[in-house]
């Protein structure tokens, strides 16, 4: 052809081109979205009925409307992806630390699975978001991550003008001091003109300026960002003293050069109730991950435990039918199947398993229960009841 | 020493004039005095005290420097140097402070090697199931911890099963090198000219291929609208670039580029579906292979990217004329004073009763665009996100990018952590490869301009066949330079989170058997990326001089 | 501004209006304005999409991140959070600084410390990379190459592993502190909690002494410059130098001693039963208590009597008077212990309860707080003699070293780390200077007779500085840049202490914003000033 209609052609071709993409393809996408959610109901649909074929046969599964209380999706898209986006720390023994093939273990990491166990019925379907403390609330706020378990401390401004809410707590900590067996210090004071070391942009940092403000002792902070930078400073002698909570230095310690050349002094220097949070503006999945952390300590409570779980779907106690879903619908009121804590319990375990399997007398923490054990063990830990 | 000019027929030794050599070496300035002898002192006490704790190689050194003076002193004395005692007086025994400096430094070169020797091989300790506290000494190193976290290290967090993707992508990239450098052969090159076209074309896909073997094709359902956008792109580039007389029309050149990005879509969303190469993490990619990633994809990208930036930096484009630009700045203006009453009534400090007047800005902004770009909106536009780009430090775009991404993107939407590092990165190293293009068209003579023009070229194609290739020629030892630092400056990654190279190490050494080892792995990844930089740079001289720059 | 119109248009213009007006559209021009036009309406549109989200996004935070001082919800309030107390403390500032300051006080500090940071390490790295570029130009072989190899090893390892390197490497691996090196007993000590360097402190006759100071640099110009003119004059050298120094020493001197001499106003409070009526007289009590005869057997007597029979003594924090009282002390060999505290009152009450036998201070505050105390008359106030300056020195008292200054380890690892690095790449830009001063050069200094040392001061480096100060610049920049890395050690720069500040207050944009904003003027001014030196070193070209 021509060369000279050559450019008219290809307008041509162009116009229509761009027709057919913005015009109809408007037209395609639309539909295309309709398509889609109900697709996502559908398959919703689908593995609620899967689940429920899965079941034990005593439960009996009703399809119920489910208005979600306050607005937010959380659990919608929790359910749809299949994958719950969890953020932990990734670098603290006991908490959260990667083993050496790269598989995720610690206390907070088995508390994702707990909630996966409870939103998607799979523990593992719990993906690990590793963050440092300068991210943890950023993400969290975004939605890329849709619960944060990473031993963050409940305090009222992250609980308010952060927007969080924080469901109970797991881990009842204090903060603690680590200074050398052999520096002869046995008190706070005796850090006076010493060298401290701290992470950056914590409430550890904030806490020991206040409380060595508050006690008139002088101290040089120096200050990481990196746990592990914090660590590596103290072993090689930098500091006279470390502070973080005091399961963290339990923790740590052990992986320093010499454990037993270290001691943590007696007095707790502020109060850490570490546990979960989520996003404000979600009632629904607050009380999934709230529910979901009461599950496993009225279960410890009960004498539920993963290897008799099964057993105890026939007990006498109503509270234990009521607790693992084979009586009444609590599930249901939270959008989840009747059967999520007897999932948790049954993949997971109660809080005692968790806490034994990660941090306790067996591992090389060796913590003691302390204010974690139950309160009819001389513990603080008490979940309202499942009714 | 003096060295007479004219030829001497007697020995030196008869003529030898001990008042000049002394001034020459010695006594010629207060400061060559005191240098001389604060050396003398101090080479004679390190020589005693080395003599001390290695006594062997101390008697060597010194005898060979004993040795060596002799050579050098005979040789001068009877005229006649061997090339071995010529070379030791022009470089090592040319004068007296030279000869005691070099006894000095081959003294201190030893000591440091021999201590570097022990502690790295003699002492070591290369078991990597030996690496636990009780098997570790004060004076050897414990290699153990490289081999024994060497999964960690290459490959980071990446989940075991999951590794095949890595020995897949290496495997296809030794392919490609074994095929171009094949191919590339002269005798070969005729013969094999099919296979180098297809060897090409599969370089040019490598991205696409390479992220769909480490991070899997996701799966999205065929997006039409995508892809006709995308097809509406090319075919109006390829419009364009015909219209300006830079690409000839050929029935075949077009009917690729026209349906080859439908077919290339259609494959990956046919790949994305069928589970071949399922998605995984992005964010558990790790070690080595994460740092190759980043450098990779920052100078991929950053090299068009900043050329880009260059070019609109000095272009000419006919700029918004002012009766343009001033009545809409005006009008805006106006606009924005209806806020300024408003803002003044309830300012609380002087700041804000300053920043009431914020529609000034707007006059600033078209002020200086008409003024210093004469309304070129293109060369403004790059010239400030250049600068601006370049006096900020690398970790804040960083670290802005992971922790402001989310909040510039739809709510909810999942980002991984290496994409917005990559796009900060390349962002950051685009502006510099630019300025250094930038610098590159600047040495082009302007006659190669001039002399276009008069041959009638117009814009595109003067940059096309002109100024583009010499300009890239020349720019290539600086931006490799560019592409070095880019490779290593990926290890600022590490502080903002990421698990790359020099990051893991923080993670293998929180692992209980490896605790604390930071100096071997630190020692590890310092020679790696040593190797890495000195191959880089020294591929860049064989390509210089393949180039023949400089000869020109 | 008149548009021109082509040859081409005009002729055109004879056509049909369709042909016209599309020679109108596809001119380039007209294309290349719409064009523009087309992207900035594009940059709006994006602006909006991004401000939109991040408003939604901002909003989903209850509105958190810009909550006014009256809990509205206003953009205006996005630095108000700055105002509130910062509540984490910093090691290392130039500044008074407490954890009650605000966060605009700890951004200073940062800001402070990134500039100090900075210029030490422009100004050491320049020199390190001017005697390596030599260096690798150096006639000896050996010399040469290791220079080579210092600046290779610098420019293929990246800057981060260094400084952790370095740090962790080399810093903390200095012996601790109870076991800190003193090069040749000088009051010097390094250890991993820092290099202990003795420090100068002006007390209060300093005034006096200054004030001879000037006096004598004014006399030393004037004969500078009647000598000189007298050289001129006469041709005959004037030894000004000496004469100059001479006259300059001994004013300063006069007025030391005078400062000395005239000044009284450090004094003691003592009890009369002490009867101490001046320093002098605390040799005898000590020994008195001490029970020994000569003030040197104290030395060899067992700790707790030489602790049982030091002198104890009150001085408020951060006063000249104790390194002057203490400086009187040591020159007695009298053993001392002090007890600082932060107000007078306190050490007033120490001194009347008995912990401490002594309070030195100022007279003034001494004689108001004698006027506090019960017994009037049982107290005195003795002088104590100070000269303008005061040594501090380091004393390693419990934990830490107290007295004299001290420079962190982290700030030594980084400015090592950043000048080592910073000078590899400057040698490579020294050497590539100095090789493009032409041979011609060299060799007619040569044949002039210049030493080498002159040839390259007089000769080579004024041409090559015109060549090196340009990518001179680039380094300066990056350099002041990589103190950010600083973060990884524990060095509160700027970035450190903005990452701190974000995360206890939760606000990060504005923080963003803030830093960003504060770097690039820190890169636009420096790289005015260095421009400016540039131009001014420039070659004036045809």
């Amino acid at each position: 052809m021509s060369r000279k209609l050559f450019p008219f052609f290809a307008v041509l071709v162009l116009l229509a081109l761009v027709v057919t993409a913005c015009g109809g393809g408007g037209d395609t996408s639309a539909l295309q979205g309709e398509i889609d959610s109900l697709q996502s109901d559908l398959d919703a649909a689908n593995a609620k009925l899967e689940e429920a074929m899965a079941m034990p046969a005593e439960t009996e599964t009703v399809e119920v409307a489910v208005t979600f209380a306050g607005g937010g999706d959380t659990l919608a898209k929790v359910q749809g992806l299949g994958v719950l986006n969890c953020g932990v720390s990734g670098g603290l023994p006991g908490f959260s630390v990667p083993d050496a093939d790269g598989n995720m273990t610690g206390f907070d990491w088995d508390y994702c699975r707990v909630v996966a166990a409870a939103a998607l019925g799979d523990a593992d379907a719990a993906e690990a978001r590793p963050s440092n403390a300068s991210e943890r609330f950023p993400i969290l706020q975004s939605g890329e991550i849709d619960v944060l378990i990473r031993n963050t401390t409940w305090t009222v401004s992250r609980d308010t003008s952060l927007g969080f809410n924080f469901a109970p707590t797991t881990f009842y900590d204090g903060q603690g001091m680590a200074v050398r067996k052999d520096s002869g210090i046995d008190t706070l004071e005796g850090l006076d003109g010493g060298t401290v070391c701290v992470n950056a942009g914590t409430t550890t940092e904030k806490n020991l300026a206040d409380v060595f403000r508050s006690r008139g002792i002088s101290y040089e902070p120096v200050v990481f960002a990196e746990t592990a930078d914090v660590r590596g400073a103290y072993d090689e002698g930098r500091c006279d003293g470390w502070t973080t909570d005091k399961s963290g230095l339990i923790a740590s310690i052990t992986i320093l050069a010499d454990p037993t050349a270290h001691k943590i002094l007696d007095e707790t220097m502020s109060k850490e109730p570490l546990g979960p949070l989520v996003r404000h503006g979600d009632d629904n999945w607050f009380d999934i991950v709230k529910w979901s952390v009461n599950c496993t300590i009225l279960a410890e409570d009960l004498g539920v435990t993963s290897a008799n779980v099964d057993d105890m779907l026939g007990a006498d106690d109503p509270q234990i039918l009521n607790l693992l879903g084979v009586e009444g619908d609590l599930g249901q009121a939270m959008g989840l199947n009747n059967d999520f804590c007897y999932q948790i319990i049954a993949q997971v375990g109660n809080y005692g398993e968790i806490f034994e399997a990660n941090l306790g007398v067996d591992t090389p923490f060796g913590l003691t229960r302390g204010l974690n054990a139950q309160w009819t063990n001389g513990g603080i830990l008490y979940s309202p009841p499942f009714r | 020493m003096t060295e007479s000019i004219t030829q001497i027929q007697e020995p030196v030794g008869k003529r030898f004039n001990w008042e000049i050599f002394l001034q020459d070496n010695i006594t010629g300035s207060w400061f060559q005095a005191i240098w001389v002898l604060l050396l003398t002192i101090f080479t004679i006490s390190y020589a005693i005290s080395q003599f001390d704790n290695l006594p062997l190689s101390t008697g060597i050194i010194l005898g060979g420097w004993v040795i060596g003076i002799f050579m050098v002193v005979r040789g001068e004395l009877s005229l006649k140097h061997s090339r071995l005692s010529r070379w030791l007086k022009n470089n090592l025994i040319s004068s007296i402070s030279n000869t005691i400096l070099t006894l000095l430094i081959i003294l201190v070169i030893a000591f440091s090697i021999n201590s570097i020797w022990q502690w790295a091989v003699v002492n070591a300790n290369f078991n990597p199931l030996e690496t636990t506290p009780e098997f570790r000494t004060e004076e050897g190193a414990t290699w153990g911890v490289i081999f024994g976290a060497r999964k960690l290290l290459m490959t980071g967090l990446m989940a075991p099963e999951d590794s095949w993707r890595v020995w897949i992508a290496l495997g296809f990239i030794l392919v490609m090198w074994v095929l171009t450098l094949v191919s590339g052969r002269p005798k070969l090159k005729e013969k094999l000219k099919a296979l180098r076209t297809v060897v090409n074309t599969v370089w040019l896909l490598s991205p696409a291929i390479l992220y769909l073997f480490l991070a899997g094709a996701p799966n999205n359902p065929y997006n039409i609208k995508l892809m006709l956008i995308a097809e509406v792109g090319i075919l109006a580039i390829y419009l364009l670039l015909w219209w300006q007389k830079v690409v000839q029309f050929y029935w075949r050149s077009f009917i690729i580029t026209a349906l080859g990005w439908p077919l290339l879509y259609t494959i990956w969303s046919t790949i994305g579906t069928s589970e071949f190469f399922p998605p995984i993490n992005v964010d558990t990619w790790g070690g080595l292979l994460l740092t190759m990633i980043i450098a990779s994809a920052v100078i991929v990208l950053s090299l068009p990217l900043g050329m880009v930036l260059a070019l609109g930096r000095r272009s000419e484009v006919y700029g918004i004329p002012d009766w343009i630009v001033w009545p809409v700045a005006v009008g805006a203006m106006i606009w924005g004073f209806t806020t300024t009453p408003v803002l003044l009534e309830t300012s609380r400090n002087l700041i804000e009763r300053l920043l009431a007047f914020w529609p000034l800005l707007i006059f600033g902004v078209a002020y200086i665009l008409q003024r210093a770009f004469k309304g070129n909106v293109v060369a403004g536009a790059s010239t400030t996100f250049i600068e601006f780009i370049r006096s900020v430090p690398l970790i804040t775009l960083l670290f802005m990018g992971i922790v402001m991404a989310p909040f510039f993107l739809a709510p909810g939407v999942y980002t991984p952590k290496p994409w917005p590092v990559i796009i900060g990165y390349t962002l950051f190293a685009s502006a510099y490869s630019a300025e250094i293009i930038r610098g590159g068209l600047q040495a082009i003579p302007h006659g190669q301009f001039e002399a276009a023009d008069s041959l009638g070229f117009n814009g595109l194609q003067k940059m096309r066949f002109i100024v583009l290739p010499q300009a890239l020629r020349i720019v290539i030892p600086p931006i490799v330079g560019q592409f070095i630092g880019a490779f290593k400056s990926s290890s600022l990654v590490s502080i903002v989170g990421l698990f790359d190279f020099v990051g893991i190490s923080k993670v293998v050494i929180a692992n209980n058997e490896w605790l604390g080892l930071r100096t071997e792995l630190y020692v590890f990844m310092a020679v790696v990326y040593f190797l890495g930089s000195f191959l880089m740079s020294s591929y860049s001289r064989r390509l210089e001089v393949r180039l023949g720059l400089g000869e020109r | 501004m008149k548009q021109e119109v082509s040859p081409q248009l005009q002729e055109d213009q004879k056509g049909p209006w369709w042909r016209v007006f599309l020679s109108f559209i596809f001119d380039v021009r007209v294309l290349g304005v719409l064009g523009q036009i087309g992207f900035i309406l594009l940059v709006i549109i994006i602006a909006q999409t991004i401000g939109g989200n991040f408003s939604e996004n901002a909003s989903r935070l209850g509105e958190s991140q810009f909550i006014c001082r009256d809990g509205t919800f206003s953009y205006r309030c996005a630095y108000d959070f700055m105002d509130s107390e910062s509540g984490f403390d910093i090691a290392e500032t130039m500044i008074d600084y407490v954890n009650t300051d605000p966060y605009w006080t700890a951004f200073k500090v940062g800001l402070l410390n990134t500039l100090k940071l900075a210029l030490l390490g422009v100004t050491l790295t320049t020199l390190i990379g001017i005697i390596a570029g030599i260096a690798r130009l150096s006639d000896n072989w050996l010399v040469s190459k290791l220079a080579l190899w210092y600046v290779e090893l610098m420019r293929n390892t990246p800057l981060l592993i260094q400084i952790v390197f370095i740090y962790f490497g080399v810093v903390l691996a200095l012996p601790a502190l109870k076991e800190a090196i003193q090069p040749m007993g000088l009051p010097i000590f390094l250890s991993e909690r820092g290099l202990n360097l003795p420090k100068l402190i002006f007390t209060s006759s300093a005034s006096i002494w200054i004030a001879f100071l000037i006096l004598g640099i004014i006399q030393f110009q004037v004969l500078w410059t009647s000598l000189g003119r007298r050289e001129e004059r006469t041709g005959q050298a004037s030894n000004r130098v000496a004469l100059g120094i001479i006259s300059l020493v001994i004013v300063a001197s006069i007025g030391w001693f005078t400062a000395s001499a005239v000044s009284d106003t450090q004094g003691m409070l003592v009890t009369k039963g002490s009867r101490i009526l001046d320093v002098g007289d605390l040799v005898k009590f000590t020994l008195r208590r001490a029970k020994v005869n000569h003030i040197d057997d104290i030395a060899a007597l067992p700790e707790e009597e030489i602790s049982a029979a030091a002198f104890q003594v009150c001085v408020l924090e951060d006063s000249s008077s104790e390194a002057n009282l203490t400086r009187h002390l040591r020159g007695l060999k009298i053993p001392y212990n002090i007890h600082r505290t932060d107000r007078p009152d306190q050490a007033t009450a120490k001194f009347a309860d008995g912990t401490c036998e002594a309070f030195a201070a100022s007279k003034s505050i001494l004689a108001a707080e004698r006027a506090t105390l019960e017994n009037l008359t049982g107290n005195i106030i003795i002088s104590i003699k100070e000269s303008p300056l005061v040594w501090s020195l380091p004393v390693l008292e419990g934990l830490n070293m107290v007295g004299g200054s001290k420079v962190r380890p982290e700030f030594t690892a980084l400015l090592m780390a950043l000048v080592l690095f910073y000078g590899g790449s400057i040698a490579e830009i020294v050497r590539a200077g100095i090789l493009s001063v032409s041979k011609g050069q060299s060799e007619a200094a040569r044949a002039l007779g210049l030493s080498e040392g002159q040839r390259l001061q007089l000769v080579v480096m004024p041409q090559a500085l015109r060549v090196i100060i340009p990518p001179l610049i680039g380094e300066f920049l990056s350099l002041s840049k990589d103190t950010s890395l600083g973060f990884a050690i524990g060095f509160p720069d700027m970035y450190a202490v903005s990452y701190t500040t974000m995360n206890q207050s939760g606000r990060v944009l504005q923080l963003f914003v803030l830093m960003m904003l504060v770097y690039m003027t820190i890169s636009i001014v420096f790289s005015g000033v260095l421009n400016w030196y540039n131009e001014r070193a420039k070659l004036v070209e045809r």
